[in-house]
């Protein structure tokens, strides 16, 4: 399999800035309209993905190594519990609404809560699992 | 224009129709991969479900402006269908990857030469 | 911190623990038996506080977010959601001090931080899975104890259990499609996910739209009794008990089962009552089921050569003890029944461990090669009969007390038949049983002393089976205290 095919690779240095733009779009306009950190996280790691198809799997390797990837995950869902558990210090339920985190006026950017936040942390997890398992179920083929 | 009148139960009948399409296929077809096709199919079939429960016909989309009335969709089951999706691609993962094994271990994904492999060993 | 209460601790600190265990996995730490036997510890210390709670303050209920119940998720703390997590948390503890030495050894180096991060995983998502009291999570619940589960068995790589935990992940995926789409049909009902309220909604509309509410309790049936292995949907349960390795058997045989049984009990009193037992004979067609798995199940266990397949199907057996509690719906079934899932999960437990540390130990895996088992490694083995004793039935051993009840509730129920079910199954566990009894200390070598293996096996190991031991005993003797607590929660489903 003959790697640097010059379209591809070109296309691909032109396009996943947009890629990688439109799935962080998604993930932090979850508030406002449809998507949220499952469906922005899954664009972000096909951009990834696309990166390793179209150089080989060391470029990824290179920029996204195992080790890395194990530290996004658990640090992604454990921001999520201690973003949860910080209701408890003022006394309320896990995952409460919070003052610290401005309700703000429906419609903007800059509202909502602790939504957006919380699905930051999901996307990043989200991503780093799809590069992960593309990396164990396909990558060896690949080298 | 010729106006087709549509029962409007007709998303619950169709997506009955599929979750039994897949689960036949899930049932009969012998090749390992195509049983996680069909367990696809069902998993889509109580997406469409779901979101069928939520629709409100004459109903506008979802997204409101503060203190307006309109009648909108009900988002609430397409916003458990996101888990529900993220779940069953868990699962096809999973299978997949177990799918891998067998054919190290075994060296057919087939699921009665599988069976006559393992008897074999067994005598 | 008012926001705190104990059973929320307990789901917090077990998700906190699986997510830590990659990164601690990564930077190479090795002492992973000990922190799972801290952090189990003080889950179970939880457990022991949310049941002393329970008992003095009534039900409690915890609304997540702050969200009122109709809109959000809660969990609730009654009586039996409190006695499932101390059993839930105890046997977790219990098998996680066993895990030492050569029965560690089992599982490849590389792979124990994972599988402490599976097994953490397990066990929150099972405590969450009996505490919530909203439809949807409980969904979301099971897939996780689902997807863990499957990864537990196939953790190391063979033959055997790659094809056991494929066959496994395809039932459980089938059964996990069914419950959602009933879950689908009730919230198109009710409108409501919370069990509570749609319970109440499904009283009135029961009525009005019988054919969509069978419908739901139907797919509600077929993917609880797939997961929980009732006979004929038991088909996964022999291969996958029999090739995972020795802790993850114990935790399946042990844990896993009796969780899906108690989100079976509370979602068919609770919510699909009247289509359950009244509306339609679901009630007397699981009747059935349980005895035909009650006879089927040790008809299949005598014909067996290896011990964890025999063991396997005796679990068989005693899942149709179970539901047939549960669907007689008179006191003393359902007594019986829920008693019957304490006892069962200890003695089967126990009875894993004893077994794997003969497997482990001497490579015996046929039932032929226990033959002088007895000689070698006599401690374990009266342990070994003891629960097999009390597996049969034989008073004052706590399967007895489980056994009676149960029997009585079949005369409560007016169905004479199951009784006289109830006792030859009694006299087919005895055929199975007490052949390996027998040989293992009379058969074999006749002239190898008896030899004692406190020092073989360490503290670590005895310890666990003495305290199942001593727990068998104690409900058997006393059975007093337990029935008296179930009798309450017995009084709060029925009426």
């Amino acid at each position: 399999m003959k790697f640097r095919d010059t379209i591809v690779s070109i296309i691909t240095r032109f396009m996943l800035p947009f890629i990688t733009l439109f799935g962080l779009y998604l993930i932090v306009h979850v508030h406002l309209s449809p998507g949220g950190g499952f469906s922005g996280g899954t664009v972000v790691g096909a951009g990834f993905v696309l990166l390793s198809l179209t150089y080989g799997i060391s470029m990824q390797e290179r920029k996204f190594s195992h080790r890395t990837s194990t530290l996004i995950e658990s640090g992604g869902a454990l921001i999520y519990i201690i973003v949860g558990i910080s209701a408890f210090i003022y006394g309320q339920p896990f995952l409460s609404n919070l003052p610290i985190f401005p309700a703000g006026t429906p419609g903007r950017l800059f509202s909502g809560g602790f939504i957006a936040l919380l699905n930051i942390a999901i996307g990043v997890k989200v991503a780093s699992t799809i590069v992960a398992l593309f990396d164990s179920l396909g990558g060896e083929d690949l080298h | 224009m010729i106006d087709i009148v549509v029962h409007p139960n007709i998303y619950y009948f169709a997506s009955i129709v599929l979750f039994l399409i897949g689960f036949y296929i899930l049932l009969t077809h012998p090749n390992l991969i195509k049983k996680v096709i069909g367990l696809n199919v069902m998993d889509s079939a109580i997406f469409f479900f779901f979101v069928a429960v939520g629709f409100v016909s004459d109903g506008g989309s979802p997204i409101v402006e503060a203190g307006s009335e309109a009648l909108t969709v009900n988002p609430v089951p397409s916003g458990l269908m996101l888990t529900g999706i993220v779940v069953s691609v868990s699962v096809t993962a999973f299978a997949l990857a177990i799918i891998i094994k067998v054919y190290q271990h075994y060296g057919t994904i087939n699921v009665e030469e599988i069976y006559v492999v393992r008897s074999e060993r067994e005598c | 911190m008012l926001g705190v209460h104990p059973g929320v601790l307990v789901v917090l600190v077990l998700l906190i623990s699986a997510f830590i265990s990659p990164v601690l996995d990564q930077f190479k730490f090795k002492r992973f038996s000990i922190f799972a036997i801290g952090v189990s510890g003080i889950v179970f210390a939880l457990s022991i506080i949310t049941i002393l709670r329970v008992n003095s303050l009534g039900v409690e209920y915890y609304h997540f977010g702050g969200w009122t119940p109709d809109k959000g998720i809660e969990f609730i703390f009654g009586e039996l959601e409190a006695l499932m997590l101390l059993l839930v948390s105890g046997m977790f503890f219990v098998v996680y001090i066993y895990n030492q030495k050569k029965i560690r050894a089992e599982i490849s180096k590389h792979l124990r931080g994972w599988y402490f991060t599976l097994a953490f995983m397990l066990q929150a998502s099972l405590s969450g899975l009996i505490l919530t009291n909203d439809l949807f999570n409980m969904f979301v619940f099971i897939e996780i104890s689902a997807l863990t589960t499957v990864a537990l068995i196939s953790i190391n790589e063979n033959r055997d259990t790659v094809f056991a935990s494929i066959k496994y992940l395809f039932l459980t995926a089938v059964g996990s499609s069914s419950v959602l789409f009933s879950i689908g049909l009730i919230y198109l009902l009710t409108g409501y996910l919370n069990m509570d309220l749609a319970g109440m909604e499904l009283i009135e509309l029961a009525g009005m739209y019988p054919a969509a509410s069978s419908m739901a309790m139907l797919f509600m049936f077929f993917g609880l009794a797939m997961k929980s292995a009732l006979f004929p949907l038991h088909i996964w349960l022999p291969d996958a008990y029999y090739s995972a390795p020795t802790i993850s058997t114990a935790i399946m045989a042990g844990i896993v089962g009796k969780a899906y049984i108690v989100v079976f009990i509370k979602v068919f009193y609770k919510v699909l009552s009247i289509n359950f037992f009244e509306q339609t004979n679901l009630a007397n067609i699981t009747v059935i089921m349980a005895g035909i798995a009650i006879i089927f199940g040790s008809l299949f266990a005598i014909g067996q050569t290896k011990i964890k397949r025999m063991l396997a199907y005796s679990s068989v057996a005693q899942i149709g003890y179970i539901f047939l509690g549960i669907a007689l719906a008179t006191e003393s079934g359902l007594t019986g029944g829920i008693l019957h899932i304490i006892n069962h999960s200890i003695i089967k437990t126990l009875l894993f461990l004893t077994v794997g540390v003969i497997i482990i130990y001497t490579g015996a895996e046929n039932i032929i090669d226990f033959q002088g088992a007895g000689r070698k490694y006599p401690f374990t083995m009266i342990l070994f009969s003891l629960s097999a004793l009390a597996m049969v039935g034989i008073p004052p051993l706590n399967g007895f007390m489980s056994k009676w009840t149960i029997a009585m509730g079949t005369l409560e129920a007016e169905k004479p038949l199951y009784l006289v079910i109830i006792i030859l199954s009694s006299l087919l566990n005895g055929v199975y049983y007490l052949p390996i009894i027998i040989q293992s200390f009379f058969g074999g070598d006749e002239e190898l002393g008896y030899n004692w293996e406190f020092k073989r096996l360490g503290f670590k190991i005895i310890l666990p089976l003495i305290t199942l031991a001593a727990l068998i005993l104690l409900i058997g003797i006393f059975p007093s205290y337990p029935i008296n607590y179930i009798n309450r929660i017995v009084f709060s489903l029925i009426s």
